[in-house]
């Protein structure tokens, strides 16, 4: 690098750096939660559906993608993303009681969970697009449906 | 004078219910207990809570209250758990208004910034006979706006608080908090120094100094006031001179022309200032002519035209000449606009993208608050992730979702918001300059698209003189006067209309001259003759009361002073404190806090006339000190009400209190705890009928009351005047009365009657309104 003679030293100061708000802890979890609320009948949910609603909410492209597939019994293809982030979120809800790991490998709610999903049900301001988005999705993504969509893989990939 | 009259904390516990209730309405009112932990303390922090100052306690809503209004009660060496509190307070302002503030802590569905206030005492409250307003605290606006309590609050006590400078460089109200650190002295902190509670986090500059000038009303306050005011009008002015020099800049503008040697921000102006001002038009591309000489030059082509041949014979050559260089310029015009055009485009791509960058930014502002408004949801705020600890190892973590590996700084949601608030503007200000941009550039086109018609209307008259007969009248040079007239006319009107603007400049300058003389002849000194004398009475009074209460550490009271700086006692220039000995800060702390009271009253200032100290015989003081305390009291001439908590250890303490006029005190002697179940709450069947010839009516059943510290007669009262108003019908005149009987029931169960006589007056525009009403019980 060219550096001037009469410069005599260049310092640099670390300034912490901007997250996005969907990488903060507490906003995947309450996404996940409202996952949860919206789509599962308030029952057990599957790492896979976290995802692929996850994603569904991230633009708009995505949900319609998504709603797409749920409107068409026979078109049974979509790509499924994994994000790390979302992993790690499930982590530290389940560390912090807020999931419970079922013996099926699904995932529920804590009494801790509820009660915190009942505040963030209730508060009209919070998460409105998310809201409506996830009512439009409701119960159409069956855990039969995504069983279906991971048995594809196996013929695709193998 | 501000008062409070009544105190009622009610604690709901798993056994029932638990209470305090009592009525201050001494001189001096006593919380008093022979032993510590009985609660004396609990019950003066309710009163801060219910006026929403518990800031003086040091912290927030309901977590500054003692565990026995949050956690549990313990009675009978037992520890009951609390279901939730309420807190009534009646209070009275000067003008004998009476209202009742109730607040809560740890109650389902109730936000305890919530301030329930009523508008009666506690009595009318009981019966549900009051108007209620909700109000808020501890949010922005609470001192400011309308729905505010502090603002309510404010404008009950009669006060007007002033705005007062801060470290933010903006100026803020002198919030409630700050004045009461000078009037309730806290028992924990509030014996360390002199307002030693002040919330500082509110940034204001020298509060101390404030609360004084305030209490004791300086005049240094109305000129720090008037202060004020000429900054708004300066900046009122400043405003005002910069936007009428904006619209001649951009009038001028539009037609190529530039001002000088107006001054764009306020000046004073000389007499004849309008002569140095001057107008110049830019001529081809940058030569500047002083836009009068510009005038002068197009009359004289009009005159060369004039004199030219109108016969388009005697000027053929010339004509074809000029045609071929118009036909160059349009050329170059044609070019230039299209440039131009390219320019625009460019542009406006660059505001449409811009635009949609800040809808990004927009949204990711709203999700990060929402992010911020999930962490502070009342069932999150406890989760170890929300405190950035693992829930797993209690180690610290960053909050983010990206691996915890990475040795980043990262921002926390509110820096993130500040972040994106920054860009926000950023990109605002970018759109701005490009708005801006734009309509330089549509100005340019516009005046370039006139140009280029100009010259294409006279190429066209050039065509058509060439291919005519050489007799007729030349249409090119009709047709260049034609356009250089017009050109003259509009320059001629703008130069006038910025002429006229530019005398009315004197105006403003002469606005600015009169500020800057009332700002000069401001005085310099901070303090008005009237503040001096006011300041050595504090003084005085201090002194005076300091030698009452057997202050020894500073043998010379001459050298005690009041700091013009601080408007705290110095001696010698130095902090008080420093000089004297524990129990001799505290004898400091009484004196001072009285004198504030004594001099307000002198002075008729802003001192409430309410005084709480909370243990004030801190550092054993001594017995007789503290008699001369409560004496100094007692003798003050004005109205005031001091409550004082305090521990009767000893017999001596308890003599002092004993030897006190009985007029002057009142003892709430705590034997037991002061939250302690409502043992004497009682219900029973009062009424069995009453019967009104005057009305025909006859209401019968039973009805029940809960005695609680009314008497029953107040109880058969309060009972009348419920029913008697529900049974009135047919009201035709203003007021109404009459006599009814009453077979009611004493608290045994006997059967006895009494006759009541009643008067009621109605609203004169809406007779479901009662404005008055007034009962007279007759018992045989």
């Amino acid at each position: 690098m060219f550096i001037p003679d009469n410069v005599e030293g260049i310092s640099f100061t670390n300034r912490p750096i901007a997250v996005p708000y969907n990488y903060r802890i507490i906003y995947r979890i309450s996404q996940i939660i409202l996952i949860i609320y919206y789509c599962c009948n308030r029952k057990a949910c599957s790492l896979e559906k976290i995802h692929i609603t996850s994603t569904a909410l991230s633009t708009k492209d995505e949900m319609e993608k998504l709603l797409q597939f749920l409107d068409k019994e026979n078109e049974s293809y979509i790509l499924v993303r994994f994000n790390p982030a979302i992993n790690r979120a499930i982590d530290f809800a389940l560390a912090e009681d807020i999931l419970i790991r079922q013996k099926n490998g699904l995932f529920k709610l804590s009494t801790k969970g509820k009660k915190y999903m009942d505040n963030i049900v209730k508060d009209k301001d919070l998460f409105i697009f998310e809201k409506l988005n996830l009512s439009n999705i409701g119960t159409k993504l069956t855990e039969d449906r995504i069983n279906q969509l991971i048995s594809l893989w196996r013929g695709s990939y193998v | 004078m501000f008062r409070v009259n009544r105190l009622r904390i009610t604690v709901n516990t798993a056994a029932g219910e638990f209470g305090f209730d009592e009525k201050f309405d001494k001189r001096i009112n006593f919380i008093a207990s022979y032993e510590n932990t009985k609660g004396k303390s609990s019950c003066i922090e309710a009163i801060y809570y219910c006026l929403g100052l518990e800031e003086l306690i040091g912290g927030k809503k309901e977590k500054t209250l003692k565990p026995v209004f949050r956690k549990s009660v313990e009675y009978q060496q037992e520890e009951i758990a609390v279901l939730e509190s309420n807190f009534y307070l009646e209070i009275q302002n000067k003008n004998l208004e009476i209202i009742t503030v109730y607040r809560t802590a740890n109650k389902q569905n109730f936000d305890s910034s919530l301030v329930t206030v009523f508008f009666g005492d506690m009595n009318k409250l009981d019966r549900g006979i009051v108007r209620s307003e909700d109000m808020y605290l501890h949010s922005k606006g609470s001192a400011t706006s309308n729905k505010g309590f502090h603002m309510y609050l404010e404008r009950f006590l009669g006060w007007e608080l002033p705005e007062v400078p801060t470290y933010d460089g903006i100026d803020r109200k002198l919030y409630l908090q700050i004045v009461f650190a000078g009037i309730f002295i806290e028992q924990k902190r509030g014996w360390a120094d002199l307002f030693a509670t002040l919330p500082t986090y509110l940034k204001i500059k020298e509060p101390q100094k404030r609360i004084v000038e305030f209490i004791i009303g300086l005049d240094s306050l109305t000129n720090e006031k008037l202060r004020q005011d000429h900054k708004t009008s300066e900046m009122e002015l400043k405003s005002g001179w910069t936007k009428s020099y904006n619209n001649i800049v951009n009038t001028l503008k539009k037609v190529r022309c530039k001002i000088y040697g107006l001054p764009n921000s306020p000046t004073i102006l000389d007499e004849n200032y309008h002569d140095k001002v001057s107008i110049f038009r830019t001529h081809n591309s940058d030569e500047e002519v002083p836009l009068s000489e510009y005038i002068l030059e197009l009359n004289k082509n009009i005159e060369n035209i004039n004199r030219k041949e109108v016969k388009v014979g005697d000027n053929i050559e010339d004509l074809q000449e000029e045609l071929l260089s118009l036909n160059e310029k349009i050329s170059d015009l044609q070019k230039e606009v299209y440039d131009k055009n390219n320019e625009l485009v460019y542009e406006k791509g660059s505001v449409q993208s811009l635009i949609h960058s800040l809808e990004i930014i927009n949204k990711d502002i709203l999700n990060n608050k929402d992010t911020l408004k999930l962490k502070k949801l009342g069932s999150s705020e406890e989760w170890l992730i929300n405190k950035n600890l693992c829930p797993t190892c209690h180690q610290k973590i960053h909050d983010s979702l990206l691996p915890q590996d990475i040795h980043y700084e990262f921002m926390s949601i509110d820096e993130n918001i500040n972040h994106l608030d920054a860009q926000k503007k950023m990109m605002e200000f970018a759109i701005k300059s490009h708005k801006l941009n734009i309509s330089n550039i549509e100005d340019t086109i516009n005046w370039l698209e006139k140009k280029l018609m100009n010259f294409r209307s006279i190429a066209h008259s050039i065509n058509n003189d060439i291919y005519c007969n050489d007799e007729n009248l030349s249409e090119t040079v009709i047709r260049k006067k034609l356009s250089l007239e017009i050109e003259i006319d509009l320059l001629d009107e703008i130069e006038k209309d910025c002429k006229k603007d530019i005398i009315a400049f004197k105006e403003l300058s002469n606005q600015w001259r009169d500020l800057i003389a009332k700002k000069k002849k401001f005085p310099d000194e901070e303090f008005t003759a009237n503040d001096r004398v006011m300041i050595k009475k504090l003084r005085d009074y201090f002194t005076l009361n300091l030698q009452d209460f057997g202050y020894s550490s500073i043998v010379d009271k001459s050298t005690i002073q009041i700091s013009d700086i601080k408007l705290l006692p110095t001696t010698e220039g130095f902090d008080m404190k420093f000089d004297s000995s524990a129990s001799d800060n505290i004898r400091a702390i009484w004196a001072y806090t009285l004198a504030l009271m004594q001099v307000s009253n002198k002075f008729s200032g802003n001192h409430p006339n309410l005084l709480i100290f909370d243990e004030p015989d801190q550092q054993s003081i001594i017995a007789n000190d503290m008699k001369n305390f409560f004496q100094t009291i007692v003798s003050f001439e004005f109205d005031c009400q001091v409550i004082i908590g305090i521990t009767m250890k000893d017999e001596e303490t308890r003599k002092i209190i004993s030897d006190l006029d009985e007029d002057d005190y009142r003892l709430i002697l705590l034997e037991d705890k002061a939250i302690h179940p409502r043992k004497n709450a009682k219900r029973w069947d009062v009424m069995k009928k009453i019967n009104d010839p005057n009305d025909d009516a006859e209401v019968q059943g039973i009805l029940q009351a809960e005695i609680y510290e009314n008497t029953p007669e107040e109880i058969y009262r309060f009972m009348v005047e419920d029913i008697v108003d529900t049974y009135i019908e047919n009201v035709t005149s203003n007021s109404i009365q009459g006599t009814c009987t009453i077979e009611a029931l004493d608290e045994e169960g006997d059967d006895f009657t009494f006759d009541a006589r009643y008067e009621i007056e109605f609203d004169s525009e809406d007779e479901n309104v009662i404005t008055n009403i007034e009962i007279n019980l007759i018992f045989d």
